[in-house]
């Protein structure tokens, strides 16, 4: 059976947590969107017993642990190697871009300025990134 | 009155100093610096080869007039002013100036100026030695505007980086705020939610020209218009505290501030250097600020009990748009520190920052004495 989409958003902005989560609900009403305020947090969210999201979005700015870090960190923990990790970022700073590939992030999407833009980047990353069925419920 | 007397015939001279005589002739002859005596009006007594090379006339045009037609017009109030010293006996050394030539040419020149004794120790004249430093000069001009350059390029990738990323973020906030606005009144939503988008929008756009503002200051630092004068740090500090009289007595906080240096620099450099110091003391507090401003000399500590920030961090907090707290909690645009740190540069200073999360923040400003 289809499991319900789960997503994590990783960002220290509460109203970019608003937008997103609005948004991804009016594209995917079954969805669910956990949010975490920063690296650490998005950490323990992580470090939770069967907690296993099925893509994250990470912002690169944020305090204690930016994006970077996170992504660095979660990239040598075997668990979460494949997990797909779409930098989510207002940068389109070339050198920010190089620096997440190089941290191992899986695509890099800079934030769009109308809803339009912000519902097509999200639909098009789910639809790319989404977990095949058969592996989802291998993974359970 | 001619230094260059005939010394080779001197009759108090033995064969050893007579040959020691001629080397230095020759010496004066062949040195590429221009060597030139002066009598104390200022008549040129004697000129060398170097000095013809240098300044384009002969012995025979110089020797007998006066030394004032090499000085450029802006310049004459040198000559007075050194023969003055020299009277006084005293030399001049490497002194930076210019000096025109037969053919008009203006060099970059350093002079050495040294007053000539008779046998009875009087001051006859002076003689002087004159380099051209044309070439190193503009070696040495071309080497710092190089680096002002470099300074600046690197300071337009912030700024790229701003427009990028920190300009980008409130705007993108109006707009997709003004469009659920939009939205929500065409569905005639709840009222108050479209007041929330509202205020997201006046949020966003009075951070943008704040932003705006603080880098607008950053950028004026680069330009050296300012004026250098002494400063009284505790007047500085004293007029800081003036202008957060309202948030002290808001947060009730406890500022001592100690005995401060005088130091040499830009004023209002220094004032913004205090106002962002304290002004980060007063909002990074959960608890009453107790703030405390010191010297031991010219090394300056402020101090504070706020919510400070872990170690691994002191040196990022310096770097321009490094925010370690949330915008939601502590509004600010990532300008003050990496201003902060600007100011003490320009100064010939450095500063750097200690804290441990919760036990406030300490950061120590050396300038140089």
């Amino acid at each position: 059976m289809d499991q319900p989409l789960r997503v994590l958003l990783v960002d220290d902005d509460a109203d970019d947590r608003e937008i997103f989560t609005w948004t991804l609900n009016s594209i995917y009403p079954s969805a669910t969107t956990d949010t975490a305020i920063d690296g650490e947090d998005a950490l323990g969210k992580l470090g939770q017993w069967e907690y296993q999201p099925d893509i994250i979005f990470l912002d690169l700015n944020m305090p204690r642990m930016n994006g970077f870090d996170f992504l660095r960190h979660i990239r040598q923990m075997d668990e979460w190697r494949e997990l797909p990790v779409i930098v989510y970022s207002t940068s389109s700073n070339p050198r920010d871009m190089a620096r997440s590939w190089e941290a191992g992030a899986t695509d890099y999407i800079v934030k769009g300025t109308e809803m339009a833009t912000v519902k097509r980047d999200l639909l098009q990353a789910l639809e790319k990134y989404r977990p095949p069925l058969s592996e989802h419920d291998y993974r359970k | 009155m001619t230094t260059e007397n005939n010394i080779h015939d001197h009759p108090g001279l033995n064969e050893m100093e007579k040959a020691s005589h001629s080397w230095l002739a020759a010496i004066i002859y062949s040195s590429d610096d221009a060597i030139i005596s002066k009598t104390l009006d200022g008549i040129v007594s004697s000129w060398n080869e170097g000095a013809r090379r240098i300044f384009g006339y002969t012995a025979e045009e110089m020797i007998g007039t006066p030394i004032l037609r090499l000085i450029p017009e802006d310049r004459q109030e040198e000559e007075p002013a050194i023969l003055e010293r020299l009277k006084r006996g005293e030399r001049v050394d490497h002194f930076e100036t210019k000096r025109i030539t037969k053919d008009g040419r203006i060099l970059d020149i350093s002079l050495s100026i040294s007053p000539v004794r008779d046998e009875q120790g009087r001051i006859i004249g002076a003689s002087k030695i004159a380099r051209n430093i044309t070439d190193q000069k503009r070696t040495r001009e071309l080497a710092e505007l190089n680096e002002r350059l470099t300074r600046s390029n690197d300071e337009l990738e912030q700024f790229a980086y701003i427009a990028s990323h920190d300009l980008q973020e409130p705007l993108r906030k109006i707009h997709i705020f003004s469009e659920l606005l939009e939205e929500g009144l065409t569905q005639e939503d709840d009222i108050t939610k479209l007041n929330v988008y509202l205020d997201k929008i006046k949020g966003a756009s009075n951070r943008m020209s704040k932003l705006i503002k603080d880098v607008l200051e950053y950028s004026r630092l680069s330009r050296a218009d300012q004026s250098v004068s002494n400063v009284d740090l505790n007047l500085v500090v004293r007029d800081v505290l003036y202008e957060f009289e309202l948030v002290i007595a808001e947060k009730k906080a406890s500022i001592d501030v100690g005995m401060l240096p005088m130091v040499r620099g830009l004023g209002p450099q220094f004032h913004q250097l205090f106002r962002n110091l304290i002004g980060n003391a007063l909002k990074f507090s959960k608890q009453q600020p107790r703030i405390c401003v010191r010297a031991e000399g010219y090394h300056i500590i402020v101090k504070d009990n706020g919510i400070g920030f872990p170690q691994e961090f002191a040196g990022r907090i310096f770097d321009i748009f490094q925010r370690l707290n949330s915008q939601d909690v502590y509004g600010g645009s990532g300008i003050g520190l990496a201003l902060c740190k600007k100011i003490v540069e320009n100064h010939g200073g450095a500063i750097k920052a200690e804290s441990e999360q919760g036990k406030g923040s300490t950061f120590h400003i050396f300038l140089p004495g």
